[in-house]
C-alpha cells in the first residue's frame, strides 16, 4: 500500500515536556514518524511529509530513513501517489489547510485519514464543496492511534465508519483498506461511527469513561435496587446529560458548576448511595466535597447564560417535519459542527 | 462551471445576484452582493425552499417548481436544480417572465453540472 503520513510529531514535546520514555515507555521518535516507521517495516511504500526538520534530531531522522521511509517537505508531491494520506499535523486549521491543498492532487479513490488533530466530521465539513462537486471519489475517515505512537499503549487504530445517522464519509472499500493497513502492523482496528470516534479516542475519552461509569451506576441502581421502569431511568439519564451538555455549551464549566451547586449536589447524591460498592459515586463525592478554591471562586463569579434544554432527537424530528429532510439535515450539520470545532 | 452559469445569468436585466446551494444549504457557488452573508443566505434559502416544498406536498399541490419571496426592495426566486437550489436576487420592478426563462435555462445547466 502507498501511504503518506503528514507530520512527524514534535519530539521535544514528547520527550522533554511529556517525558514519555519515563512515564509511558517506548523510544523516540514518537508520533507520525513512528507510524511511518511501522508502516514501512510492514512493507508499505511510505512517505513522511514534514516541513519542520527540527521536530526530530539527526539521530531520530536516521531511524526514520533507515526504516525505508521517504522523507519529503513538499506536501503536494507527497500526495500524488498516496492511497492513504494520514494527517498527524498540528491541531485544527493547519490540518484543514493541508487537506485543501492536496485534495486536487490525490489519486483516484484515495483516503484522507485524520488522527487526533481534527474530527473526521469537521474535516469533511471543511472540504465539503470540493468533495461533493469535484472529488466524490475521496474518502474521509480516521486512523486515530488513540495513544501516542511509539508507546506500548499504542496497540490499536480507531477507524471512523458510517456516522450514527447513516452518513458515509468513506466507502466500504476505503474503510477496509484502513483496516488492512492497521492489521499489517499488528494492531487492532476499531471501527467506530465517525461522529462518535473522537469521543472515545481523543483526550476527552477521560470524560467519556467517567461519565459512562456514572450512567451505568445509576442505571444499575435505578433498575435493580429502586426497580424503576427502564424507560424512566433512561429518561433521567437523558435529562441529566442534556442539561449538563447544554449548560457547558452556553455557560462553560464554571457556569455549569454554579448552576449545579456542588454543595447541594453532594447532599442529594449521597442519598443515592444504595449499594455497598459504588466506587465511582464515592470518588465523585470526594471530589465535589473538596473542590479546588480557584475553581470555586471562578464558578461563584460565573454567569449562567440563557440555555434551552431540549431533547435533541425530538427537535430533529420536528425540523424534518417543518422544513423537510434535506434542509433539516443542513441545519443539523451546521449545529453538529459546533460539537467538533 | 457553475460559476460560469451564474455569471451568464447575471447578464439578465434586473438580476442583482445569484447562488447555487445544496438542498441542505451548503453554498456550492455564489455571486451575491458582498454585503450579504453567503452562508446564512444559503442556510435560509434551503430552510425556506424545504418548508415551501413540505407545504406544497402537504396541501396536495405536488412538487414545488418555484418559490418567490417578494420584499419591499426586491424579489428572491428559487428553483429546484436537482441536487441543489438556484437562488436569484432581483430588483423589485423586473420582467419576471424574462427572469424565469433565464432561470429555467440555468437550472438545466446546473443539473448537468452536478
Amino acid at each position: 500500500m502507498k501511504v503518506t503520513v503528514y507530520g512527524a510529531g514534535n519530539q521535544n514535546l514528547y520527550v522533554n515536556q511529556l517525558k514519555l520514555p519515563e512515564s509511558f515507555g517506548g523510544t523516540a521518535p514518537y508520533g507520525g514518524s513512528r507510524m511511518a516507521i511501522e508502516f514501512a517495516k510492514a512493507g508499505h511504500e511510505v512517505i513522511l511529509a514534514e516541513i519542520n526538520k527540527s521536530n526530530l534530531n539527526d539521530e531520530q531522522w536516521s531511524i526514520v530513513e533507515s526504516a525505508g521511509v521517504n522523507v519529503v517537505s513538499d506536501d503536494i508531491e507527497a500526495s500524488k501517489n498516496a492511497e492513504i494520506a494520514i494527517f498527524f499535523t498540528p491541531f485544527g486549521k493547519k490540518t484543514v489547510e493541508i487537506a485543501k491543498k492536496i485534495l486536487p492532487h490525490l489519486p483516484e479513490n484515495a483516503i484522507i485519514a485524520n488522527t487526533c488533530t481534527v474530527s473526521p466530521v469537521t474535516l469533511y465539513a471543511m472540504l465539503e464543496v470540493e468533495l461533493r462537486t469535484k472529488r466524490k471519489d475521496i474518502g474521509i475517515t480516521s486512523m486515530h492511534p488513540a495513544a501516542v505512537p511509539g508507546t506500548p499503549q499504542h496497540g490499536h487504530y480507531v477507524i471512523s465508519n458510517k456516522a450514527t445517522n447513516g452518513t458515509s464519509y468513506a466507502n466500504d472499500e476505503q474503510i477496509q483498506k484502513c483496516v488492512r493497513l492497521t492489521e499489517s502492523v499488528d494492531k487492532v482496528p476499531y471501527l467506530i461511527p465517525a461522529d462518535v470516534s473522537a469521543t472515545v479516542s481523543d483526550m476527552g475519552s477521560l470524560l467519556t469513561a467517567v461519565t459512562l461509569s456514572g450512567v451505568l451506576d445509576y442505571y444499575s441502581v435505578g433498575t435493580k435496587i429502586i426497580k424503576a421502569p427502564k424507560k424512566m431511568v433512561e429518561q433521567q439519564i437523558l435529562m441529566t446529560l442534556q442539561t449538563m451538555a447544554s449548560l457547558v455549551e452556553t455557560s462553560g464549566v464554571n457556569g455549569l458548576l454554579k448552576a449545579l451547586n456542588p454543595e447541594l449536589l453532594t447532599k442529594t447524591a449521597s442519598s443515592m448511595h444504595l449499594l455497598e460498592k459504588q466506587k465511582d459515586l464515592d470518588a465523585a463525592l470526594d471530589i465535589l466535597k473538596s473542590l479546588d478554591g480557584e475553581l470555586k471562586h471562578a464558578s461563584e463569579n460565573a454567569e449562567i447564560k440563557p440555555t434551552t434544554l431540549v431533547a435533541a432527537q425530538s427537535l430533529v424530528k420536528e425540523l424534518e417535519t417543518l422544513i423537510g429532510g434535506a434542509a433539516a439535515n443542513g441545519a443539523i450539520k451546521r449545529s453538529t459542527r459546533k460539537l467538533f470545532q | 462551471m457553475i460559476d460560469r452559469i451564474l455569471a451568464d445569468l447575471s447578464k439578465t436585466e434586473g438580476i442583482k445576484g445569484s447562488m447555487v446551494v445544496g438542498k441542505d444549504g451548503l453554498v456550492i457557488a455564489s455571486q451575491i452582493p458582498s454585503n450579504l452573508d453567503n452562508e446564512l443566505i444559503g442556510a435560509m434559502a434551503s430552510a425556506a425552499f424545504g418548508s415551501a416544498e413540505r407545504t406544497a406536498n402537504e396541501i396536495n399541490q405536488g412538487n414545488l417548481e418555484q418559490m418567490m419571496v417578494e420584499g419591499e426592495f426586491g424579489k428572491t426566486l428559487m428553483t429546484d436544480a436537482g441536487e441543489g437550489i438556484l437562488v436569484v436576487l432581483a430588483d423589485s420592478k423586473v420582467n419576471l417572465g424574462l427572469i424565469r426563462i433565464s432561470m429555467k435555462k440555468a437550472t438545466e445547466k446546473i443539473k448537468a453540472a452536478f
